[in-house]
């Protein structure tokens, strides 16, 4: 009894370890492990882990279990995986997922007489990268990089993928040597220069920092663990099943259990596969799939809720801690710069607060004077208008204009001017966006709906009341009729 | 101003003192706070409405009338001793000491956050001070509420230039009676004490880590307010039903008049609400009526006179034509609360308005739909982006998506089916209102987005407690 309770535990495990290693490899492959933000890595990984480990324990693991003291079998079997394991090596063009590495692209024109010319190097984004920046000192022909006998041209990039290189030759006959990471491939030139075109792989293995070189080795692990144990797992199957055990007695409290979920774990199964066919053939859109994953996950639960409704709480408190770690994630890795701009504001005006709002300008300084600029004229002189960054049209709306015009009139004010406009009383200021200065009003030489013309002085910005401008006798300031 | 705010709480004290050995002490504690503003408001209002000023000076002195008016009722009729307990008092001083401690911190230490909209809800302040309801400058009641331009005069009235430091305080009391209420909500069908706090804890700190629900904090604007007040109407209707006490029901209109006075459109929210209740028939007529008619009354009043404003400001939204429409949609509620004793409707209609009027709202939007589907499935796809990826709720929905799925029990609880027909109603409202408008944008800060706060407490309050409930039925 002991021994077979260890066998079962070793099959558990087996299986357990197996699914895990076949997410990973399905997640390298398949998914895009590399592209894929950290969270949504182990979320891929953990949903596949799941989905597959469910029907592997559903539908495999009862079959292995009757394998309980047929050494023979699991010896065949795992003698089968490895061959099948070797061939599949040998026969099948294997290569890891491309990784971030540094790639190192040489050209070599080994031609004894002709030029070379490059004429595009594709990067893995799909962009072409610009020959005449990165090689300044060479010559170019109608765009072409041109390499004269005997040199030659090297890039370097840290990148994830291949890239596409045209080669052409001036005139021919011509060689070129083209050198990526440790391969090279030799082009010739016989009856005309056309540029022959050559895909250099990804997946080579280039110069890669120490942790992409375990994620390449994890990758080539993963793979052939995948392979092994799959194959076990198959070779297996193919044996018939013990005649002589009765079924019963190889049933335990688990296949029980895993039964009433045969449909939820099919269900999760199709949308894998599903999954998989849309990221290999249509898109490799992350929201369609978290989406489908989703789905997968609502299934479980409600299978799970509905089969032992006596954990219903426990469920619901381990949504609850997922969804609060899923916050406390955001926190740390905020989609958006959002909560942290909750700042202390040691100023309480309201200025300080208008100006930190993200209003537009228009929208500040009309909060500023919106009594007297309501249903009021402005008149403005084109620097003005842009040193403060207003928009004509959402500052007429906020404020009604009956009027808005641009004019060229002697907006600037002198220090004489300033002093006495200053000493005619309380005047009313709103600080603006740019620089130290601010915007004044006066609102003993002001009335709402007046027109307004705007003067400067530095940094400083004046609103005075047309009527104001030609009664004083200070302001002489040409203005337009 | 200090003096004006305790004067406030106090009055809302000795007004919820009336409830005292009916009501829990702490949710009377607490309500205290609310009611004090709400009295504020009221008052503001009233004055504005008859053209008298608004200065300190009226102000204090009106709130001091009211309290030395209640006081004295309450000693000639000797209820000022008679019906308080210890417990009580040591729950009004408890809740004193961390409500005027929240409001000290943040007083001093200023953390407010804004939009352009909080900015403008400033300046309505300003113009309710300036000039009461004549003159409206960025934003009037046709496109926000008045509560919060009345809360800002708060500070305005005593020399501030704006209340950075009441918004936490609306938090403060949102987490306490979130907690309290969903706490009392569980209590008989989860014995245990620690699943029952850790159930209630746990989703109360989902909601609050969300980035968004954080941020308001602070947020000087109106939809956490409405989702405070909403909660707390629904919370007390839901008690008074459940617990057979009437006393809850006071509560109910003084939380739905806050709601309607934050937000133009929080007026068919809380017709929805009333109209689902009505339909349940579950409180006694006479009791229905004085429950909602404050509320209507008040509501109609408020639409009707904000009808006579020619505002003429940037944001507004609401057209003539629409207020008359709303006040059409609250006579008609209003006529219903009578009419419901008629045998058709008794018998054949009411039963089924939990239903009925989410069904009603779908036509609605499928009839404007047809019209300019474009616009509607935009907003439909904005409105689902939202509650997922752009709304900076984090993992608050997708919780909830979770928790419906595993939740889908029939096991009934108190009012699941009114609550149920309440949140569908609220979400096609949502929709609703979108097509009436501009469409909705994708970024947080669009009011659709915004007015999930509104709801979201509802939706948490019932998931706790369907989960309670199936966790009793499985026993």
């Amino acid at each position: 009894m002991k021994r077979k309770k260890s066998f079962t535990l070793i099959i558990d495990i087996f299986l357990a370890l197996l699914m895990i290693v076949v997410a990973i490899a399905l997640t390298m492959r398949v998914f895009g492990f590399y592209a894929l933000p950290h969270a949504l890595k182990i979320i891929v990984v953990g949903y596949l882990s799941l989905v597959l480990g469910l029907a592997c324990f559903r539908f495999v693991r009862p079959n292995l279990l009757r394998r309980w003291g047929h050494n023979r079998q699991i010896l065949f079997a795992g003698i089968v995986a490895g061959l099948v394991a070797v061939l599949f090596f040998v026969l099948v063009d294997y290569h890891i997922v491309p990784i971030r590495t540094l790639h190192t692209l040489t050209i070599q024109n080994t031609s004894e007489t002709s030029e070379v010319s490059v004429w595009e190097l594709v990067l893995p984004e799909g962009e072409s990268l610009g020959l005449a920046e990165t090689f300044d000192q060479y010559q170019y022909t109608d765009g072409r990089l041109l390499i004269p006998p005997g040199e030659s041209i090297t890039y370097s990039r840290d990148m994830v993928g291949g890239v596409t290189v045209k080669v052409g030759a001036m005139d021919w006959p011509a060689q070129a040597r083209v050198v990526w990471d440790d391969f090279s491939y030799d082009l010739a030139w016989v009856e005309d220069g056309n540029a022959k075109a050559l895909n250099l792989p990804g997946w080579s293995w280039g110069t890669p920092l120490w942790s992409y070189r375990i994620l390449g080795f994890l990758n080539i692990a993963v793979d052939i663990l995948s392979v092994l144990g799959l194959t076990v797992v198959a070779t297996l199957q193919l044996f018939p099943l013990p005649q002589n055990e009765a079924k019963e007695k190889m049933e335990d409290r688990l296949n029980r259990e895993l039964l009433f979920s045969t449909g939820v774990i099919l269900k999760n199964l199709v949308i894998v596969v599903i999954a998989i066919f849309y990221v290999m053939f249509f898109d490799e859109n992350l929201i369609f799939l978290m989406l489908l994953f989703a789905v997968g996950v609502l299934l479980y639960l409600y299978d799970l809720a509905h089969t032992k409704p006596d954990w219903v709480v426990r469920i619901v408190i381990v949504i609850l801690v997922a969804g609060i770690a899923a916050n406390g994630y955001f926190w740390i890795k905020p989609p958006h710069e959002f909560h942290r701009t909750i700042e202390y504001r040691p100023d309480n005006s309201f200025a300080d607060f208008s100006k930190n709002v993200g209003a537009s300008n228009s929208k500040y300084l009309s909060i500023g004077f919106y009594e007297y600029l309501r249903e009021s004229a402005v008149v403005i002189s084109e620097p003005i208008y842009n040193e403060l960054r207003l928009e004509v049209g959402m500052f007429s709306s906020l404020n009604r204009f009956k009027d808005f015009t641009f004019q060229d009139y002697s907006y600037q004010l002198s220090d004489s001017q300033v002093d006495f406009l200053l000493s005619l009383g309380d005047w009313m200021t709103w600080p603006t966006r740019i620089g130290d200065g601010n915007l004044y009003l006066l609102p003993e030489i002001s009335t709402p709906g007046d027109t307004y013309y705007f003067f400067s002085h530095g940094q400083n910005y004046f609103l005075i009341s047309l009527d104001f401008i030609e009664n004083s006798g200070v302001m002489n300031v040409l203005l337009a009729d | 101003m200090f003096f004006l705010l305790i004067e406030l709480y106090l009055l809302g004290l000795v007004i919820t003192k009336y409830f005292a050995g009916k009501l829990p002490d702490f949710f009377l504690a607490v309500s205290s706070i609310l009611i004090g503003y709400l009295i504020y408001f009221l008052n503001g209002f009233i004055f504005v409405l008859v053209g008298i000023p608004l200065r300190s000076i009226w102000v204090v002195l009106l709130v001091s009338i009211e309290l030395i008016g209640v006081l004295l009722h309450q000693v000639l009729t000797k209820r000022f001793i008679t019906s308080v307990t210890r417990s009580l008092w040591l729950h009004y001083l408890g809740v004193a000491a961390v409500y005027f401690g929240v409001l000290l911190f943040f007083y001093f230490n200023n953390f407010a956050f804004g939009t352009t909209d909080s900015v403008f809800l400033v300046v309505m302040a300003r113009n309710l001070i300036e000039s009461g309801l004549s003159k409206w400058y960025f934003s009037s009641p046709w496109a926000m509420g008045l509560f919060i331009p009345f809360i800002q005069t708060i500070g305005l009235l005593f020399g501030l230039e704006y209340t950075w430091f009441i918004q936490p305080v609306f938090m403060a009391i949102f987490i306490a009676m979130f907690v309290f209420l969903t706490e009392r909500s569980v209590r008989h069908f989860i014995p245990s004490k620690t699943l029952r706090w850790l159930l209630v804890g746990l989703v109360t700190v989902l909601y609050l880590s969300s980035d968004l629900v954080f941020i308001m904090t602070t947020y000087i604007h109106t939809n956490f307010d409405s989702g405070l007040f909403f909660f707390l109407a629904i919370a007390s209707l839901y008690f008074g039903i459940k617990e057979d006490q009437p006393a809850w029901f006071f509560f109910v209109p003084a939380y739905l008049i806050g709601f309607g006075a934050l937000r133009t459109e929080n007026v068919i929210a809380a017709l929805i609400l009333i109209l689902i209740y009505i339909g349940s028939q579950k409180v006694a007529k006479p009791i229905q009526r004085r429950m909602f008619m404050p509320y209507l009354i008040f509501q109609f009043g408020f639409y009707l006179r904000i009808f006579f404003l020619s505002p003429d400001t940037f944001s507004d939204q609401l057209s003539g034509t629409q207020i008359l429409m709303v006040l059409a949609g609250i006579a008609a509620v209003m006529a219903l609360l009578y009419l419901s004793e008629v045998k058709i409707l008794k018998s054949f209609v009411l039963p089924r308005l939990w239903w009925l009027v989410p069904a009603g709202l779908l036509v609605v939007v499928a009839g404007l739909g047809v019209s300019n589907f474009p616009h509607l499935f935009n907003n439909v796809m904005v409105n689902i982006k939202a509650f997922f990826i752009t709304g900076n709720w984090g993992a608050v929905w997708w919780v909830v998506l979770a928790l419906v799925a595993t939740l889908s029990f029939p096991h009934p609880f108190s009012q699941k089916q009114e609550l149920t027909g309440l949140i569908v109603s609220f979400f096609i409202m949502i929709v609703l209102l979108g097509m009436l408008r501009h469409p909705y944008h994708q970024n947080w800060y669009d009011s659709a987005n915004r007015m999930l706060t509104h709801i979201a407490p509802v939706v948490l309050f019932y998931l706790v407690t369907q989960t309670a409930a199936v966790n009793e039925a499985v026993r």
